[in-house]
């Protein structure tokens, strides 16, 4: 128990250290500091995520649906947990970096293995609780709660990610088994998560926005029906969620012990496992594939190296900056989902229409008059570029890419490029998805009919100018301040102070100016409103590249 | 190979003059002079944490200098880190190289950077991937490399533009024999060609019979530097060493 302990704190302070990393350069004094402000940033964005799923649930348990609130509460757990545990389980359980030296040390295999899988699964944990509690929360309001059934969902919350996590862990290494032998592996693999997560948004979004209002009786069936029917098809498809429902709904004792004992049986089968097959599990990720399926011999790799065309520094820079995101898999699926859902959304809009969304008359359960929303429209439709906009930055490949240097930064420190170089390969392979991804976005809903023109020409300049500003400032604090010690890119990817400044920022600028101007619209009319859209994107572009600028002239690539 | 730099004749390839280094209170390296000449074999050796790894971090660019000079070939390395980097090379004691690129890629890559032209860099990759025995790994994914063969990566990386000054930190840890050995020809053979080679190691051995100078480091000062055989006299490298990097008041051995 002691050595378990031991290992288990060596973790946190790893988590610890990722959220304030140090450097021989930076002053020891503020590492508190960092890691504060680094927690104050992961528990707002916690909070806004919990008032998000109790809105939604109560939103269900307002329309009659409270029944199908603890399926749905224990599957949001098992899900958030397989979702953590899938993208951790390399560089956690397998594939560690410290891999020897770990497994040298005079402590038996399986305390090894508990401890790595205690940390995945206590992450998990907090997952399932931040994306279930809310809902059971709102749940608890309309049906009231006791304190078995409260009880019963707090249990069900702690071991709802219990087997998914244990199947989680066994896919996250056939894949990268998988990886580690076939030359694409990493793109599919992107490819497949990426998809994956845009499912569950537009899965999540389209309950949302098709819970009807309560004067719709006719919906009001069709959608009760349907909820039961997920609900029992949830139950069917996994048992346990269903026992884990039964006991918070219904206080079956019965229902509680299956469920307990189901999930506490299946991770310690899944740790057995594991740690009797680790050192082959290990080996097996080690082992190089020389007969690899689409893989040049080194004859072939030669070759191409004279008959290839030189490309200028700046290009292969850039290029440098692709194969980073398609070669590391977590920094795709976090930086990459944002053109993702540009995209997905200009197309839902393009099919679905947003005025016929909004003269539907509920959004959200929310009733709205038809009457009311036809005179705002024009004023409501003022917030679709800024809304771009904010998803415009939510690919913010730009303001971790130094720190992606990590260990491999002393070759970006000694090439024979300029800081401007090098700063401007990283914003480009920014930019050029992004406004590309803007242009595409703003050319279908114009074509689709659902914008004017003046709409589509303020989401490319509005949507690139506030992307512009928020990554040349991401991008400064990064060069200023690079962690390149990272032993997970998630740290730099997730959790890194320019990633998190992006997305709050994008956040600010892009909602709450779009909220502000559509509000100001109301005082200065359309016209006006379309101009100063316009101006902002323009301004806000102007000041991004003077940021850009000043960064190029103050950085020296130090290790 | 063909010569691709040109540096002026009569030129140090590499001047440290006055070379200072701190670390917030810290002086990691204090009012440290050295001179390599074209041709030179230059051996930089110190006991661990005497700050080998500091000046030659600030000799390639990686670090910035708090006092006094490097220059380059007649350049200096802090008002013009772009041309200096142009015409040298280093090897550092880690070999962390992209893992997500395969060796060729990697290769292709600094290729582009430092503009070797398409028909040398083919000629150059094959002649050193087949002197170091890494040709048949070249199209697998560095992550899969070992560390001997990312060292070997690194140091081919290094050759392709016929660098003016090579640096190297420990360069000879993790290399098989004839990795090593191969390495040692090729070291003279730049050094034939009028480049010169700036590597530290605790092999002191190899320090002694490839170099033509010796510089030894105390704690952030420079005790010693001259022809290797000024340096070491009637003695070998090592007890001339051993005596040099001893604390003060500590007895010999």
């Amino acid at each position: 128990m002691r050595d378990f302990a031991i290992l288990c704190r060596v973790q946190v302070l790893g988590l610890l250290n990722s959220l304030a990393p140090g450097s021989r350069r930076k002053a020891r004094g503020g590492r508190a500091a960092r890691i504060g402000a680094a927690v104050l940033g992961y528990i707002l964005l916690a909070g806004i995520c919990a008032v998000y799923l109790f809105l939604m649930g109560y939103g269900l348990a307002s329309v009659g649906l409270a029944a199908a609130i603890p399926a749905f509460a224990v599957l949001a757990g098992a899900l958030g947990g397989v979702g953590f545990a899938f993208a951790k389980t390399r560089g956690t359980l397998f594939g560690l970096t410290d891999f020897d030296h770990v497994m040298a040390l005079p402590v038996p295999r399986r305390t090894v293995v508990a401890s790595r899988l205690a940390s995945l699964y206590l992450a998990a944990i907090v997952t399932s609780a931040l994306l279930a509690a809310p809902l059971y929360v709102a749940y608890f309001i309309v049906v009231g709660a006791s304190v078995p059934s409260a009880l019963c969902a707090a249990v069900a919350i702690v071991l709802a990610p219990a087997i998914p996590v244990s199947i989680a862990v066994f896919a996250s290494f056939g894949l990268t088994a998988l990886a580690a032998r076939f030359r694409h592996a990493n793109a599919a693999y992107i490819v497949l998560t990426l998809a994956f997560i845009t499912a569950l948004v537009i899965g999540i979004y389209g309950v949302s926005f098709s819970l009807p209002g309560k004067g719709d009786p006719a919906a009001m069936q069709i959608m009760t029906d349907f909820a039961s029917a997920a609900s029992q098809g949830v139950g069917a498809l996994w048992p346990p969620a269903a026992w884990a429902a039964a006991a918070v709904s219904d206080g079956s004792l019965g229902a509680l012990a299956a469920f307990v004992a189901v999930s506490l049986i299946v991770p310690a089968l899944a740790l057995e496992i594991i740690q009797r097959n680790y050192l082959t599990l290990n080996g097996l990720l080690v082992a190089r594939s020389h007969a690899s399926e689409g893989r040049r011999s080194p004859k072939e790799a030669l070759g191409a190296a004279g008959r290839a065309h030189a490309r200028s520094p700046f290009q292969t820079l850039v290029m440098k900056e692709f194969s980073t995101m398609v070669g590391v898999p977590a920094y795709a699926i976090n930086c990459l989902f944002g053109y993702v859902f540009l995209i997905v959304i200009a197309i839902a809009l393009s099919v679905v229409g947003l005025k016929d969304i909004l003269l539907s008359g509920s959004v959200d359960g929310v009733d709205l008059s038809s009457q009311d929303v036809a005179a705002a429209f024009d004023h409501i439709m003022i917030l679709v570029p800024w809304a771009f906009a904010f998803f415009a930055t939510m690919s913010p490949t730009a303001a971790c890419s130094v720190s992606m240097e990590g260990r491999g930064a002393w070759i970006m420190a000694t090439l024979p490029a300029s800081p401007r170089t090098i700063l401007g390969s990283k914003l480009a392979a920014n930019a050029f998805p992004t406004a590309a991804t803007l242009i595409l976005c703003s050319g279908i809903l114009v074509v689709s009919g659902q914008i004017p023109p003046i709409a589509a020409a303020e989401i490319v300049v509005l949507g690139y100018g506030i992307f512009h500003l928020i990554a040349c400032v991401a991008l400064c604090l990064d060069a200023r301040r690079p962690n390149l010690s990272w032993s997970s890119p998630n740290e730099v990817v997730k959790r890194g102070l320019p990633v998190m400044v992006s997305v709050f920022g994008g956040m600010a600028l892009g909602l709450g100016g779009g909220v502000g101007m559509m509000l100001l619209s109301t005082a200065i009319g359309i016209t006006a409103a379309h101009v100063v859209t316009l101006v902002v994107g323009v301004v806000a572009g102007i000041l991004g590249q003077l940021v850009f600028q000043h960064t190029c002239r103050t950085t020296t690539f130090q290790l | 190979m063909e010569r691709v730099n040109q540096v002026p004749a009569g030129q140090p390839i590499l001047n440290v003059s006055h070379f200072q280094k701190r670390y917030g209170d810290k002086i990691a390296v204090r009012d440290l002079s050295l001179v390599v000449e074209p041709g030179d074999i230059y051996g930089f050796i110190g006991h661990n944490g005497a700050g080998k790894t500091t000046l030659i971090r600030s000799i390639v660019g990686a670090q910035g200098i708090d006092g006094g000079s490097i220059q380059v070939a007649g350049i200096d390395v802090a008002r013009d880190p772009v041309a200096a980097k142009r015409i040298m090379a280093y090897v550092p004691d880690n070999p962390d190289v992209y893992e997500f690129m395969t060796g060729i890629q990697y290769l292709r890559y600094l290729a582009d950077i430092f503009r070797v032209p398409v028909d040398a860099r083919s000629k150059r990759i094959g002649e050193l991937s087949e002197r170091l025995q890494i040709s048949d790994a070249l199209a697998d994914p560095v992550g899969t490399y070992s560390h001997g063969m990312r060292q070997k990566l690194v140091i081919i990386g290094a050759l392709m533009h016929d660098p003016k000054l090579l640096v190297l930190d420990e360069p000879f840890v993790g290399l098989d024999p004839v990795a090593a050995h191969e390495l040692k020809q090729i070291l003279h053979e730049l050094s034939t060609r009028g480049s010169a080679v700036f590597f530290s190691s605790h092999v002191l051995e190899v320090v002694e019979k490839l170099c033509s100078k010796v510089a030894v480091i105390r704690a952030g000062e420079l005790v010693t530097s001259g022809t290797t055989d000024e340096v070491r006299g009637d003695d070998s490298l090592e007890d001339i060493f051993l005596e040099l990097v001893e604390p003060a008041g500590e007895g010999g051995r």
